[in-house]
């Protein structure tokens, strides 16, 4: 939807409890808190600590996003 | 969230892939009047045992019928779309419209593919139904490509589809793939227009199946909780294939011919 700037590559740096992480962006080492996107049940795609995921901030509230996508390889 | 693959994961789901393959091109082989669903699910679930290869479906859980799948195969017959039970008293006849689906996992890494099937001499328009449904999924495959987005894909099997005077099913879609059966994103055979429509990229592995009804889209599920049937009774057409997005194109992980791109 528009223009992608509110998407960034990140990091995996906490697990935190409901399916959320602590990501750091790449672009600024900022930390924002991330959840999975998409209907299904999220903990059935685990994430680890260092895992790049891709995530989207949230238009209002700028530490937090929807992880859309995770980065293997 | 959509998973992307690393090359060497793809180079995994490629060897399950060509597994599914295989088993599906013997399966045709065996296809004739005379022959029950049943002698299909025996030989399958064979060479899967000698492959090493562990079955997708046998055991897989559905909320929905609260059971969990006691077959390697899915065989619909006729006016049934998808997730027939095979069975001893199925005896295939001339003029049936078979469609196999299955799916293995070798080292964790998943591959599903399906293919309709025609016993013997089938009428025109079942033949036009394989035809559609067939030529259909080859333009979704052409449209798996990078930069796309996944209504391209959806869109090109809904026109098609009915272009030709078929309907597509809005039941079942298809569906993300990689170290399990089902992942994100949902791969629906029309434009959904309240669902995600994510941009496709290098890496995402996506299993596109369109479900082709020769009469109304409308299906309902039997007693037996898996099996679907169209509502008017008329036929249904199904053909699958696993796809991987690459840099450089589609790579149709379920096709032996396929090379990578």
């Amino acid at each position: 939807m528009g223009a992608h700037e509110t998407q960034f590559v990140a990091t995996v740096v906490e697990l935190l409890p409901n399916v959320t992480f602590r990501l750091e962006l790449e672009v600024n080492r900022a930390q924002v808190i991330g959840h999975a996107a998409g209907a299904q049940k999220a903990n059935f795609v685990r994430l680890r600590l260092q895992d790049k995921v891709l995530v989207e901030l949230a238009a209002h509230d700028k530490t937090r996003g929807r992880i859309l996508e995770v980065l293997r390889g | 969230m959509i998973i992307r693959k690393s090359m060497a994961e793809l180079e995994k789901m490629r060897r399950s892939g060509l597994l599914v393959a295989q088993i599906l091109s013997e399966l045709r082989g065996m296809v004739k009047e005379g022959v029950t669903t049943y002698d299909l699910e025996v030989t399958a679930e064979k060479m899967m045992q000698d492959a090493g290869a562990k079955s997708a479906f046998k055991g897989y859980y559905s909320a929905a019928a609260n059971a969990k799948f006691p077959n390697v195969l899915c065989t619909s017959v006729n006016c049934e779309i998808i997730h027939g039970m095979p069975s001893k008293k199925r005896v295939l006849k001339t003029g049936d419209l078979l469609s196999v689906d299955t799916a293995v996992s070798l080292e964790g890494y998943y591959a599903d593919s399906a293919t309709t099937i025609a016993v013997g001499a089938i009428t025109p328009e079942d033949e036009k139904l394989l035809k559609v449904t067939q030529e259909a999924l080859e333009l979704a495959i052409e449209k798996a490509q990078p930069g796309n987005r996944l209504f391209d894909i959806s869109g090109s099997v809904e026109n098609h589809v009915v272009r030709n005077g078929f309907s597509v099913v809005r039941e079942f879609v298809g569906h993300g793939i990689g170290t399990s059966m089902h992942e994100e994103p949902q791969v629906p055979n029309y434009v959904d227009r309240n669902g995600e429509n994510p941009r496709l990229k290098p890496g995402m592995v996506l299993a596109i199946e369109p479900m082709v009804n020769a009469g109304s889209p409308d299906c309902h599920v039997l007693s037996d909780k898996w099996t679907a049937v169209t509502k008017d009774g008329r036929n249904s057409a199904h053909f699958e294939h696993t796809v991987a997005i690459t840099e450089n194109g589609p790579w149709v992980l379920t096709r032996p011919s396929s090379s990578r791109p």
